[in-house]
């Protein structure tokens, strides 16, 4: 009898498929040929058809986010691989576990500078928690299973592995290729910390049950260690307050007594306040952004911190702190949950809920009967009813959907924190639409980064999404314009979009509805009948031109430099 | 005060490992002085010493973040005792007929090897801490250095230790 052979590239799909990988999104091209004739005739991965790889990139990192599943992207070699470079960034920036998969040339024409190719292990060095080029097919097997075991475990992200064509080619026996499969993973050097230091552990609640302003501030890593429920019970038995990062928004609901909201530079008053004046800040998988801690040496100044990460390289990175625990999160709080007495720190919670009745967010009307676009953004939550998955692009969109939306529930929230990548949210939302196809998904994006990937929309007519896509069009990059207006005396350079393309032909040419939202009196049935509506919808919402994200602290600043507690920029 | 640090990185020999350090230093900040890397007693793995300027705080960062390159299997800031570190370099000096006993002589002094002699130029091997090789440099300054090639520092601990 004849022994049967596999192909590389049949390899490729096979391990992806027993490693979970059920949905992949990619670009074609002449160094993925052979992996999409196998694509062809392979049915147990759905690939998706992206319009360009940077969107690829984006939808395989939205997805990912919305299921807590590893994401999957494709490109071909040279334009194609750089072109995910945006993506994978984004992904490495927050955690996110991403596979991105390139092509490359042939390995007799690698070195040659030969037609479509480029380096991108070398170019995507700093941005990958590992790469890889594959140069024997009898080492594919084993990277790909080394390749998804790094991205999705300890703090995750984005892994490459770089296929020359020749190797997508070769061929292997199949008994060869079950034995290469079944070796054990064997990665001496990787090794993520699970479980807390026991002594850490108990040092950390000793101080705990001695804070009289205990605050804790829950990041990503909540939602990466799925340990939301471990949050909630050990902030309801030790009645300690939780504001989280923008990453972390979702990983305690907004609607709970003990949230605070958002801290940082848009964050709550309330939450901003109480960094400053707690004793003990218990800091949940975060990694002190500059954007959470303004001058990280004046960042909770009064206060001892605990910090708890998966990632040592994070303890002591940007903020010194007190008791570090590293570990991964839901079995620190469990250990704490275990040993918690019922604690109570009534005047302290009455202190912050004071803040936050004194400063809720808040912004002026629109003059003229102008929408603004916090009021698009209150009603729309009016309308979800925190039961929506919302990605959003980046800018003002962003950090008014984070203020304005409630997120009850994990990775209910999609957003490009560390890396701030405009065009992020079509694609983004496209992702997550795939992943969770009975979720309402919503994108909400500016005038601005709409255009830098807007021609992803052509997915939801093909596939049938039934996405909604909430432009807020203030025909300006608002957030440079903001700081332009607050630290360049409204110098307004480059960010004016009034010459902007008439989005509902843009809706037409793909074949998605259209609605335009201008003034207070549509706003709510328009908006209605738009989320509602089974199919897929771009939501154009014509908002105040020069409304500003509020409050603001500065960058590098501190909570006393806040301004715009009222949503008034000059209100002290 | 940031002062001189010797690292040491045991690595699995993968595809552009050197790279893949190299590149973190960089792009975090760290100015490496020198390196040396070579294949060690563990098969398939390579051992690299850095030498890195830094305080205590970049050092311990710069221990962490080279920890977590998923091939590399061990990094270990040197301590300042406890620490035998050598460097080997190659020195060629101008040399007549007049100044070669001289330069023989102090060769000597600090037991290097001579490894080739010309009419115009001799070539020194010498091994020994960085001071020694210092001192080295400074003696022959006077006759004139043709050139000089160094292998950066190799370190290890005293006793059974790694």
């Amino acid at each position: 009898m004849e022994r049967k052979k596999i192909n590389g590239s049949r390899i490729l799909l096979e391990c992806l498929y027993r490693l979970g990988i059920t949905e992949m999104f990619g670009y074609p091209g002449g160094s993925v040929i052979p992996i999409y004739d196998e694509i062809y005739k392979f049915d147990k991965i759905k690939h998706y058809f992206s319009r360009h790889e940077q969107g690829a990139a984006h939808e395989a990192d939205g997805y990912a986010r919305a299921s807590g599943k590893v994401g999957c992207c494709l490109a071909t070699s040279g334009p194609g691989a750089t072109n995910l470079v945006t993506g994978i960034m984004t992904a490495h920036m927050d955690s996110i576990p991403l596979l991105a998969i390139t092509g490359q040339v042939g390995m007799n024409m690698l070195g040659r500078d030969a037609f479509q190719e480029s380096d991108i292990v070398g170019i995507t060095l700093p941005i990958t928690k590992m790469s890889y080029l594959v140069t024997d097919i009898m080492d594919l097997p084993r990277i790909i299973k080394d390749s998804y075991y790094i991205a999705s475990t300890g703090r995750p992200g984005p892994v490459l592995i770089d296929i020359p064509k020749n190797v997508q080619l070769a061929e292997i026996y199949v008994e060869d290729f079950e034995k290469l499969y079944a070796k054990e993973i064997d990665l001496p050097g990787y090794d993520p910390t699970i479980l807390g230091h026991p002594k850490q552990v108990k040092a950390a609640i000793n101080l705990i049950k001695k804070a009289k302003k205990p605050l804790i501030i829950a990041g990503a890593g909540v939602l990466k260690s799925k340990s939301s429920d471990e949050l909630m019970e050990f902030a309801r038995k030790a009645d300690i307050p939780v504001t989280t990062t923008l990453l972390g928004l979702g990983a305690f609901p907004s609607n709970d007594e003990l949230c605070l909201g958002m801290l940082g530079m848009h964050g709550t008053v309330a939450a901003n306040f109480a960094t400053n004046e707690a004793d003990l800040i218990i800091a949940c998988g975060i990694r002190f952004d500059d954007r959470i801690t303004g001058d990280p040496d004046k960042f909770c100044k009064n206060a001892q911190i605990i910090h708890i990460d998966i990632d040592p390289a994070e303890i002591g990175k940007n903020k010194k702190v007190d008791i570090p625990i590293v570990g991964d999160l839901k079995n620190v709080l469990e250990n704490f949950n275990k040993s918690m007495d019922e604690l109570e720190h009534k005047e302290w919670n009455d202190q912050l809920n004071e803040w936050k009745n004194e400063y809720p967010f808040t912004y002026e009307e629109g003059k003229e009967g102008r929408l603004m676009p916090q009021e698009v953004l209150q009603k729309l939550d009016k309308i979800l009813e925190g039961k929506a998955i919302v990605a959003t692009d980046v800018g003002q969109n962003q950090m008014w959907t984070a203020q304005y939306l409630s997120f009850n529930r994990p990775n209910s929230i999609l957003t490009s924190g560390g890396s701030g990548t405009m065009g992020f949210g079509v694609p983004a939302a496209i992702g997550a639409q795939i992943a969770m196809p009975n979720e309402q998904v919503v994108a909400i994006v500016g005038d601005g980064g709409f255009q830098m990937t807007f021609q992803e929309l052509m997915m939801v007519k093909q596939y049938d999404l039934k996405l909604k896509v909430m432009i807020l069009n203030n025909s300006f990059l608002g957030m440079v314009r903001q700081w332009q207006e607050i630290f360049n005396d409204r110098r307004y350079s480059f960010v004016d979009l009034s010459v902007n393309p008439n989005f509902s032909k843009i809706a037409e040419a793909y074949g998605i509805d259209y609605v335009r939202i201008e003034n207070k009196a549509d706003l709510e049935d328009k908006l209605k009948g738009a989320i509602e509506s089974d199919k897929a919808v771009i939501i154009e919402c014509i908002v105040e031109k020069e409304a500003n994200v509020l409050p603001m602290i500065p960058a590098g600043k501190t909570v006393s430099d806040m301004v715009g507690k009222k949503g008034v920029l000059k209100d002290e | 005060m940031s002062k001189t640090h010797e690292i040491l990185i045991i690595a699995k020999n993968t595809n552009g490992i050197v790279a893949r350090i190299m590149s973190l230093f960089n792009r975090r900040g760290y100015f490496v002085k020198n390196m040396t890397a070579g294949v060690t007693n563990i098969s398939g793995h390579a051992r690299l010493t850095l030498s890195v300027e830094g305080d205590e705080e970049a050092l311990d960062q710069i221990q962490k973040q080279v920890y977590k390159i998923v091939d590399v299997v061990k990094v270990k800031i040197f301590p300042k005792e406890g620490t035998i570190r050598r460097e080997l370099m190659l020195i060629k000096v101008k040399a007549n007929h007049e100044t070669r006993a001289q330069i023989i002589q102090i060769a000597d002094i600090y037991r290097s090897n001579v490894l080739d002699v010309g009419p115009n130029s001799i070539v020194i091997e010498i091994t020994g801490s960085v001071s020694k090789l210092h001192g080295f440099v400074q003696m022959m300054d006077t006759y004139g250095i043709l050139e000089i090639a160094k292998t950066g520092v190799v370190a290890m601990s005293r006793g059974e230790k790694m």
